[in-house]
């Protein structure tokens, strides 16, 4: 659905994106992690057909997105800071939007009237931050977009209101299959919503991951065996603690096929734990692990 | 489902209104008092109108013309800014860019709307004033011919700006920046014609003013001016404007598509722009340190620090302008602008040793066809056909002259005395020198220019006029007389030209006896540039007034005096009665009579002599007696 390829981006000398590549697949919600100044709101201006990249291409749905109504027709980007017109309520914003998005769903906007609890004759810029940002959901979600974009979205709002627009947009992608590509800081913030994660770290990609694959495919073990014999050439150990005789070990790999080789080898004792995504990420990046540590916070 | 993918779009039209539909309101409102409004009120002086109807149509004072000016530049200014303010702002350019509309719909959608918005308040204006022309009898007041120009010349200008301004807008990513460098650029031109010709003038020797002026204004604002106050617009004009919209609405659109949205807030938008900004501004400020420590001083060491302190400003503001802050002193800078001296001095060393050889080049005799030489240059331009003289004699004068004038003149000292060249070449080529000289180092070759027939051909080229384009010739002695007989014209403009061509230079710097002035009233063109002299020592032209029994009607005569008052000093004599000086008052025919034929022009005489020819005791001629023509009873009385 979004086909991000290699794309560098420099503006006056200075290299903000670097050979950036990844792809979104319809129906699905993409994190874009990285600490603050990795590129992510230039690359989401990117690909909302605002700026234009230097070098590579930025495809939706097969087509080039800079200038091109009809998918912007069908994208809605949200930035960090909502914008709206000075002066206007919700009613007036929506009625623009109305005017500019074909599939304004206007049965939506009033359904979703209950869901927000906001005047929709109140000028908007009289509301609160996130006030604001709960009248740009509303207003983008009437607008029935295929493509949702959105930079850092939760800013600003209450915990009740994070879970009721996190269950709005999964509704959406679940419905009719709505793409979502979501920037975030914090890993925590956006872990229960995506299903793919990247990390944006100084302009390039660190890693790009679909968070079910990573959890299957990463465990955390304890183990110990009788006698002082090495652990198993065969485990693929991305990191380890001795506590005593017990091997703590963090180990890539099939569950089943670690399970089968420790049994090999006769442990005293050999545990599974819980292993979360925070450890995932920060043993996955080894040595980058440091600057990823930021956004796992 | 049409209108949603039609290409208007009703919300983004409302938009524009909500946003800027106050400057349209505003400049309704404005014009409605301006126009409509004066008019009612003047309605209640109708009887002062019918008795002068108003000639200058609706931009005449009485309906507030400079105002309407004002209005007329201001507003477009305003309307483009505040209509474009979003590409300025960095949130408000991501979102009108991330809606489904492309760069260029966005574009001519706001330009229509500024466009109307502009044209709505005047065309009700114009509306208003025609409803106004049916219901009342103002045809005083205005004509349906001045609405229709009116509203032409208004639109045109509104238009005009407002299509520049936004221009302007997107090469800049600041407001402000684009509000300043509209009213900048829309002088722009004129003010560099200004500059680079003051300061040529003070660093070129022999450099002529006229090589370096324009015909027309290039500046929309001085033309608009214009057209409103002469109210008239010239097809040629039109069509300037109408081509000047279209390349300059083509050049924003083709910016405004390609222009980085991330310039938003810099102070230039196009990254290519930026040296020339700052490098433009650097050579501007240095340009006007030249004006302002170069001229008048005399001093190319004032003329330097000039350059130096107004480069340094220049550099310094468009610095700030562009890294947006104050603080650049750093080694990158003050590298630019060195690299800035560097070339400049380069150029300034080309210009001072010479190196396009303006300043010695003098053309030789033989390529020379025709040539002009005089003081200040604006006698020469000012004429409507070509006043030079072929005269071979004229022309090898006027190039030792001309050599002369190199060696004793420089363009940055105190002289006063003008002296001005024009050559028309063999070859077609004009070469225009200007120089400022001490009159003393220039006096043999002036003598001997002087001598000349060619000279004088020029010199008193109101004598050589064609009588039959001539209305008549007007003495302004005793009364005004005037001749408007072809065959007495004829006869006096000869014996004229006898008397001025037999001149030497000498007697040219020479009177003694009153004087009188003649000027001649051309045909289609009134009065002509300036009058002659006629003196006493010029015995054809005395012959035939006394012949023709003119004499006493031009000249004073002792008959006509009725005072004379002597004074050692010149000024005004009742100042300097006032003053108590010692003021001699006769009315003694005998010494009126003899002083008549005594006087001397007025700044060569010890004694000032003032000759009332009324009782209106305002009404005198003044007059002087140098030391050996002042009779013995003028001595002996301020002895």
């Amino acid at each position: 659905m979004i086909r991000v390829n290699n794309i560098d981006k420099q503006f006056e000398k200075e290299q903000i994106l670097r050979d950036v590549t990844f792809h979104v697949h319809k129906g699905s919600i993409y994190g874009l992690l990285g600490s603050n100044g990795a590129g992510k709101t230039t690359l989401m201006r990117m690909i909302a057909g605002i700026l234009k990249q230097s070098n590579g291409t930025i495809r939706v749905e097969d087509q080039n997105v800079f200038e091109n109504k009809d998918i912007k027709g069908r994208m809605i980007f949200l930035p960090d800071n909502p914008y709206f017109f000075a002066q206007y309520s919700t009613r007036q914003m929506a009625n623009f939007y109305r005017d500019m998005y074909p599939n304004w769903d206007e049965e939506r906007y009033q359904k979703l009237k209950q869901v927000f609890d906001l005047d929709e004759n109140k000028k908007l810029s009289r509301f609160s931050k996130g006030m604001q940002r709960q009248a740009s959901f509303w207003i983008s979600l009437s607008a029935m977009p295929d493509v949702f974009v959105l930079d850092e979205p939760f800013d600003g709002l209450d915990a009740v209101m994070r879970k009721k627009i996190k269950h709005l947009i999964i509704q959406d992608v679940a419905e009719r299959e709505m793409t979502v590509l979501i920037s975030s800081h914090n890993l925590r913030e956006v872990e229960d919503l995506c299903d793919h994660i990247g990390i944006l770290h100084k302009g390039e990609v660190l890693m790009e991951k679909e968070l079910d694959d990573l959890k299957a495919d990463v465990h955390k073990v304890q183990v110990a065996f009788t006698d002082e014999q090495p652990l198993p050439a065969e485990l693929d150990i991305v990191y380890q603690e001795k506590r005593g005789s017990v091997h703590l070990l963090i180990v890539r790999g099939k569950e089943a096929d670690i399970s089968a080789i420790m049994k090999q080898h006769n442990p005293v004792v050999y545990d599974r734990l819980a292993l979360t995504l925070e450890e995932i990420f920060i043993y996955e990046m080894g040595g980058a692990g440091y600057a990823i540590e930021n956004i796992l916070v | 489902m049409q209108s949603r993918t039609s290409w208007f779009k009703k919300e983004l039209w409302k938009q524009d209104f909500r946003n800027v539909g106050w400057v349209s309101i505003v400049y309704f409102v404005g014009l409605f008092f301006c126009l409509p409004i004066m008019m009612l009120m003047r309605l209640e002086d109708i009887d002062m109108y019918i008795e002068y109807p108003i000639q200058e149509g609706l931009f005449s004072v009485e309906f507030a013309g400079p105002i309407q000016a004002i209005f007329m530049f201001a507003m477009p200014i305003l309307m483009a800014v505040f209509l474009f303010r979003y590409l300025h702002v960095k949130k408000a350019a991501d979102f009108n860019h991330s809606l489904p509309v492309t760069r260029q719909q966005l574009f001519h959608h706001h330009m229509i709307s500024g466009i109307v918005f502009l044209l709505a308040p005047v065309f009700l204006i114009g509306i208003i004033q025609v409803l106004l022309h049916t219901m009342f009898d103002v045809h005083y007041f205005y004509g349906l011919r001045d609405v229709a120009f009116w509203l032409l010349a208004t639109s045109m200008n509104v238009v005009s700006i407002f299509i520049f301004s936004v221009f302007i807008g997107t090469l800049t990513g600041i407001s402000a920046v684009q509000a300043v460098l509209t009213g900048i650029f829309l002088v722009f031109l004129d003010g560099m014609y200004v500059l680079i010709g003051h300061n040529l003038d003070v660093l070129l020797n022999g450099y002529a003013a006229i090589q370096f002026q324009l015909d027309h204004s290039l500046s929309p604002v001085i033309n608009g001016i214009q057209m409103i106050e002469e109210q008239w617009i010239s097809g040629w004009m039109m069509i300037q404007y109408v081509v000047g919209m279209i390349v300059f609405y083509l050049l924003a659109l083709f910016i405004y598509r390609y222009r980085h949205l991330e310039t938003a807030s810099q102070a230039i938008a196009i990254p290519k722009l930026k040296p020339l900004f700052k490098y433009g501004v650097t050579f501007c400020f240095m340009l006007l340190g030249g004006v302002i420590f170069g001229s008048g001083v005399y001093s190319i060491t004032w003329l330097l620090f000039g350059y130096v302190v107004g480069a340094s400003i220049g550099y310094v503001i468009a610095t700030i302008l562009l890294v947006k802050t104050w603080r650049i002193f750093s080694l990158q800078h003050a590298k630019g602008l060195a690299a800035y001296g560097i070339v400049v001095s380069l150029l300034f060393g080309l210009v001072q040793v010479d190196a396009f050889s303006y300043e010695s080049y003098v053309p030789k005799q033989e390529d020379v066809k025709a040539v002009y030489v005089g003081g200040y240059s604006y006698i020469y331009t000012d004429m409507d056909k070509e006043l030079v003289t072929e005269d071979p004699a004229t022309i090898a004068t006027t190039i030792d002259l001309h050599e002369q004038a190199i060696d004793v003149s420089s363009p940055v000292h105190e002289y006063e005395h003008p002296v001005f060249i024009a050559y028309h070449l063999e070859n077609g080529d004009q070469v225009y020198r200007e120089y400022r000289v001490n009159k003393e180092d220039i006096q043999t070759e002036w003598e001997k220019l002087y001598n000349t027939d060619g000279f004088k051909e020029v010199y008193y080229n109101e004598l050589s006029i064609d009588v039959s384009d001539i209305e008549k010739l007007e003495f302004e002695g005793n009364s005004i007389v005037s001749f408007n007989n072809a065959d007495e014209m004829e006869q006096l403009l000869n014996n004229l030209r006898k008397d001025v061509y037999n001149e030497s230079y000498n007697e040219s710097q020479y009177e003694q006896g009153v004087t009188t002035h003649m000027s001649s009233v051309l045909k289609d063109r009134g009065y002509y540039n300036n009058s002659i002299v006629i003196k006493q020592s010029y015995e054809h032209t005395i012959n035939w007034l006394k012949e023709k029994g003119y004499y006493k009607q031009v000249f004073l005569h002792a008959d006509d005096v009725e005072v004379m008052k002597v004074a050692s000093e010149y000024d005004d004599p009742y100042v300097l009665e006032e003053e108590g000086k010692k003021v001699l008052t006769t009315k003694d025919k005998g010494h009126i009579q003899e002083a008549l034929e005594k006087v001397n022009s007025v700044s060569s005489g010890e004694y000032s002599v003032f000759l009332f020819t009324s009782s209106n005791m305002y009404e005198y001629e003044t007059y002087s007696f140098s030391e050996e023509n002042a009779p013995d009873w003028v001595k002996e009385h301020f002895e």
